[in-house]
């Protein structure tokens, strides 16, 4: 064997990284990416440029570079040896340089380069050895999307190595079946499906003479087969049974018993309860801090924050739970809840689960409706969400109504995986609720924090603030440790298990149940004790094992059973023993792991397709689908769409995974987790990759669009604009004119979002011809609006005219009635000079508006009566209108309405001959004027200026007019300018000033657009002076 | 143009989400209107907001509130006033 001498430096990737100088472990620096930057150079063997790094493990940091020097400069120290430094840096491109140090990963690869026929058995076997553990485990960064890629990829690759030695040492040692048929079953650890090691095991049995053994194997590879991939199985294996009964296999052959007979299995005697929770030995000076703690809450003298850190199974939840005894005891009430490390995203689950501690009978009416977006089994949330901090207060106000009089505990475990807005509502509550009876306690991994940005942040601030009361967790002594273990079995040797386990308490808990269910030697490591009491289990309840650990965080008897493809009692059974064996336990309704440790190790011990399965099956049981049809739409429980996104990802289902990132995303937004919908944004956009061209768009489109939302501006891609461009482009030119009309939607909103108001309209243009093939209503009022945006600022008719035509169309098919097109008719009739139409439809408008309880639309639509009455000449009638006008006016607060409506009644009292009327119209161009409404100002005094003129007050109309002209021309109302310039041109005529009437027609015809574009009216004023002017003689 | 000032008050402090929707929903009828927005000073207490648009005229910026439903308190044409510019300081 080609054993390898202790190198100066030795770096190992399988299993757990280390880095070892002459055999001696060295210390790493706390932090996971440090460490996964060490594993990516080492693995990968080749120079990288800073850009590159920084993507791959610190894409969403504020300063990339800065964490990437800093990780570095922790790395150098620690790979040099033999005064080599390994860590190279040239031209902005980083490269780890192996001088000598010795990489097990790369040994293994050169070891096994030849063909496996000419490498030595003990050369495999040593390769074997190496490649048990799995490339750098643990070190997961489900965040660092681009560095969790690349270790999955080179996970499946060293599986594929671990395989191909296997299968080549079971080959090579043909001639030994006993030895061979441990590396046979090791393959069938890793390829439960593969039936080629199946039959390896069956035929090596076969030999070995035991035959019994063999028609097991074979059995259970035939229930695998079906169940898991609903197949038959080969001719191969078939063959391979068949040859267990002849005697060509030369052993002797009793006739088997039936399969059915074999019980299946039997399960090793149980291993004796595990106590729900163990008992808690040692810590005094932890339980007194705990005490003085609460002590000081009841007291209300302060509040310190508990934090209580140490390695995994150091016994930080025991602590927790300590706490909450103590609490209870005194008569309080604790609400708990936990980080997951799963790659969920779960806005505030650790609140929402430490919330539904809370009976709901004991959330004050008034709390329940703010409540509602964390826990909507409260109810209707309010109808607008304000912002986060109103949230938050309401969960600061739940929290300071139950410790009234009596403490509360909030106990989150896991800090280093809770969520940033989990984190948020925590440091909010804590410095809220300072000096009250709401006593905070979190536990965390120390190692862990370092890479939860916000969980660090919180922990810092409260220690400035000297509020953090940080308890380290050390290891307990032989004492302690005999004290734990001694409820598992008198005669255990709580030496040998101190020793083995250092006196981590979650270790020394496992050996000694290793050792009490007789198994002589022990695992040297916790996964590896872990992992032989799940292999204790029984096959029913190994069963539910996978299903539980893959769905990644605590969970109800409801949603397993869901999944889990067993009868109720079945199941009931299975979880019943997995409780009394201490690998899940029920809190209230909810089941859970006993130590995440051990959901990890049940989840590691799933082989790669199968968990595919596992998960695709979770999604769709979750969401409720059992095949998304393409393109549709699927109604998720918003609540649930995390999780889905989660599952379907890993179940490889890219449509379901990203339209669950679209509803994760909308769930996140509403409650104010706007780092959370980024990451789901991204994830999202990512998914929806290589779908089909329509679904890809359509998907890429609402999530992109979601970047538009103001509060996103922090996370929107510097090129969003590009993206949505080029998606809405695609749209196009795959014939998607819903798709296009979002697209360009989206682009209008941003533009006008960063004060480009010139593109924003010319997108929304675009938005509107696109929208025609939108559904029907959509498109009937994206239409109607144009045009009564242009008829309300008298630009552009014709179009107007023509888009409202065909809104009303189009809206003749549909039953509602939009305010917008009789109010788009109404201007259009307006200026067409149809008064009789114009009325009508301004009427049918008032009356939509009203339905619609839209007062402005309501009061802009009335107001058009009066003019109209005026115009026809109907002054009493005119009257009227303003009557039924002034108290909707009165409504409408300070502004042009009320003055409005006071200079129309004005001049219809002028015009029945009041001639009192005159202050009062004044008195409302006064004020027309201070709240400076020049369309309106115009169009009043050329009214009131026609009076004036036909009274023969030729200098007053002249003042009107030249103000009226001022006032139209300034606002962009062509025709009321035309209409003053008629009237000044009159008023000329009548001074006898014909020339000076000429230029004032000229002027007027030469108005944007020509005659043509002016209204009826106007044109008509126009063509009167101009007709008056050619029988004036020159 | 004019210069515009738009006073506003609200009961409740305004917070971000609800100034997001104030500029979503004003956004397509600033645009028709010809309004500028040109800035806005938001009190401490966010209970008081002064918003400076440029426009044909005052009514332009209150029509563009009123289509948009976005409420106000008044609207008024102001002129600028600020102090004189001072000659950048030589070496």
């Amino acid at each position: 064997m080609r054993a390898p001498q202790p190198p100066a430096l030795e770096v190992r990737l399988l299993g757990a990284l280390e880095v070892r100088r002459r055999g001696a472990p060295v210390v790493f620096p706390p932090s996971k990416k440090t460490r996964a930057l060490l594993a990516y150079l080492v693995a990968t063997g080749r120079p990288h440029s800073r850009e590159r790094l920084c993507d791959l493990l610190w894409e969403n940091a504020n300063d990339p570079r800065a964490e990437l020097r800093w990780s570095l400069s922790k790395l150098r120290p620690l790979l040099e040896a033999d005064g080599a430094t390994r860590i190279a840096s040239e031209r902005g491109r980083i490269a780890f340089e192996p001088r000598g140090a010795m990489v097990d990963l790369a040994w293994v690869r050169e070891s096994l380069l030849p063909a496996a026929g000419a490498v030595p058995v003990d050369v495999l076997e040593a390769a074997v050895e190496r490649l048990r553990g799995d490339f750098i485990e643990g070190l997961e960064l489900p965040r660092c999307r681009r560095f969790d890629a690349w270790c999955a990829a080179e996970r499946e690759a060293v599986r594929v190595l671990r395989i191909g030695a296997l299968t080549a040492l079971v080959e090579r040692l043909d001639a030994e079946p006993e030895r061979a048929l441990g590396y046979a079953r090791e393959r069938l650890v890793h390829e439960p499906f593969a039936e080629a090691a199946h039959i390896a095991v069956i035929r090596l049995l076969g030999r070995l003479g035991r035959v019994r053994e063999a028609l097991e194997q074979h059995q259970s590879c035939r229930e695998a087969l079906r169940r898991e991939l609903g197949i038959q199985p080969s001719r191969e294996l078939e063959a391979a049974r068949r040859a267990l009964q002849s005697p060509v296999s030369g052993v002797a052959t009793a006739p088997p018993r039936s399969v059915e007979a074999a019980s299946p299995r039997v399960p090793k005697p149980p291993a004796p309860p595990a106590r729900r929770v163990p008992p808690l030995v040692g810590r005094r000076a932890e339980r007194d801090a705990i005490q003085a703690t609460i002590d000081a809450v009841a007291s209300s003298s302060s509040s310190p924050v508990l934090l209580f850190a140490g390695a995994p199974g150091i016994g930080k939840t025991r602590l927790l739970e300590e706490l909450g005894t103590r609490v209870r005891d005194a008569g309080g009430t604790v609400l708990a809840g936990r980080g997951f490390e799963a790659e969920l995203i779960r806005p505030y689950g650790a609140w929402v689960d430490a919330l539904r501690g809370v009976a709901h009978e004991r959330i004050p009416p008034e709390l329940r409706a703010e409540i509602a977006p964390l826990l909507p089994e409260l109810g209707a949330p309010p109808a607008e969400q304000a912002d986060r901090n109103r949230l938050f207060e309401a969960v600061v106000m739940l929290l300071a109504h139950h410790a009234e009089d009596r403490p509360l505990a909030v106990a989150l475990d896991d800090l280093q995986w809770l969520d940033e807005a989990s984190i948020a509502l925590l440091h909010f509550a804590a410095r809220r609720l300072d000096g009250t009876h709401v006593l905070f306690a979190c536990a965390a991994r120390p190692a862990e924090l370092e890479d939860n940005a916000a969980a660090l942040r919180f922990v810092r601030a409260l220690d400035r603030e000297s509020r953090l009361r940080r308890i380290e967790l050390a290891p307990l002594d032989a004492r302690h440790t005999a004290e734990l273990v001694r409820p598992l079995g008198a005669e255990l040797d709580p030496e040998r298990i101190f020793r083995e386990s250092a006196g981590n308490p979650l270790f020394s808990l496992e050996i000694a149940r290793a050792l009490s269910a007789g198994e002589g030697a022990v695992s040297a490591t916790l996964e590896g004790l872990i992992d032989g009491r799940l292999a204790r289990l029984s096959e029913r309840a190994r069963d539910v094992v996978p299903w539980a650990a893959a769905l990644g965080h605590d969970f109800t008897l409801d949603v397993l059973s869901r999944v889990v493809d067993l009868p109720p009692s079945e199941l009931l059974r299975a979880v019943e023993e997995l409780e009394r064996r201490g690998i899940l336990r029920a809190e209230a309704d909810r089941l859970d792991f006993a130590h995440d440790l051990v959901r990890r190790t049940a989840y590691r011990r799933i082989s790669e397709p199968r968990r595919r399965m596992v998960h695709d099956r979770i999604a769709r049981a979750l969401a409720g689908v059992d095949r998304l049809e393409r393109g549709a739409t699927v109604e998720f429980d918003p609540a649930l769409a995390g999780d889905v996104a989660h599952h379907a990802a890993l179940g490889g289902d890219d449509e379901l995974a990203a339209r669950a990132c679209l509803g994760a995303t909308r769930r996140a937004l509403w409650l104010f987790a706007y780092d959370d919908a980024a990451e789901l944004i991204a994830r999202g956009i990512r998914h929806a990759e290589d779908l089909p061209p329509a679904v890809r768009i359509e998907l890429q489109l609402e999530l992109f669009g979601l970047y538009v939302e103001p509060a996103m501006r922090e996370h929107r891609p510097a090129d969003l604009e590009d993206e949505l461009t080029r998606l809405t482009a695609e749209a196009q030119a795959a014939g998607l004119p819903a798709e296009v009309h979002r697209g360009l939607l989206h682009v209008c909103h941003l533009f006008f979002h960063s004060g480009d108001f010139t593109g924003a309209l010319d997108r929304s243009r675009r938005a509107e011809q696109a929208g025609r093939a939108a559904d029907p209503a959509t498109v009937v009022r994206a239409i109607a609006h144009n045009a009564r945006c242009l008829g309300m600022i008298e630009s552009n008719m014709a179009q107007a005219e023509k888009l409202a035509r065909e809104a009303e169309v189009l809206a003749a098919g549909i039953e509602e009635e939009m305010q917008e097109v009789p109010h788009a008719l109404g201007h259009v009739h307006y200026h067409a000079g149809r008064l009789d139409e114009a009325a009508r439809s301004f009427r049918r408008a008032v009356a939509a508006a009203r339905q619609e309880r839209d007062h402005w639309y309501e009061w802009y639509c009335l107001s058009r009566l009066p003019m109209i009455e005026l115009e026809r000449g109907r002054p009493a009638e005119a009257r009227e209108r303003c009557r039924e006008l002034r108290p909707v006016a009165a409504r409408m607060g300070e502004g042009s309405e009320a003055p409005f409506v006071e200079a129309l009644d004005a001049l219809a009292r002028l015009a029945l001959g009041e001639t009192a009327a005159r202050t009062a119209l004044d008195a409302a161009l006064t004020r027309l004027r201070e709240v400076d409404s020049k369309a309106m100002l115009a169009y009043v005094q050329v009214a009131a200026g026609d009076l004036e003129l036909d009274a023969g007050a030729i200098e007053s109309a002249r003042a009107r007019g030249t103000e009226a002209l001022g006032a139209a021309d300034a606002a962009g109302r062509a025709s009321t300018a035309a209409l003053a310039r008629a009237l000044l041109a009159r008023c000329s005529l009548e001074a006898g000033d014909p020339a000076a009437a000429r230029r004032h027609l000229e002027a007027a015809r030469e108005s944007p657009g020509g005659l043509d574009a002016l209204s009826a009216r106007a044109r008509g004023a126009v063509e009167a002076v101009a007709a008056r002017l050619a029988k004036t003689p020159t | 143009m004019v210069d515009v000032i738009v006073e506003t008050r609200f009961e409740e402090p305004l917070t971000a989400a609800a100034h997001g929707k104030r500029q979503r929903l004003l956004g397509p009828c600033v645009m028709r209107n010809d309004v500028r927005w040109v800035q806005s000073y938001l009190s401490n207490d966010r209970r008081r907001m002064i918003c400076h648009f440029q426009a044909a005229d005052a009514e332009a910026v209150r029509m563009a509130h009123r289509t948009a439903g976005v409420v106000f308190e008044r609207v008024w044409t102001a002129a600028i006033l600020a102090p004189p510019q001072e000659e950048p300081a030589g070496d």
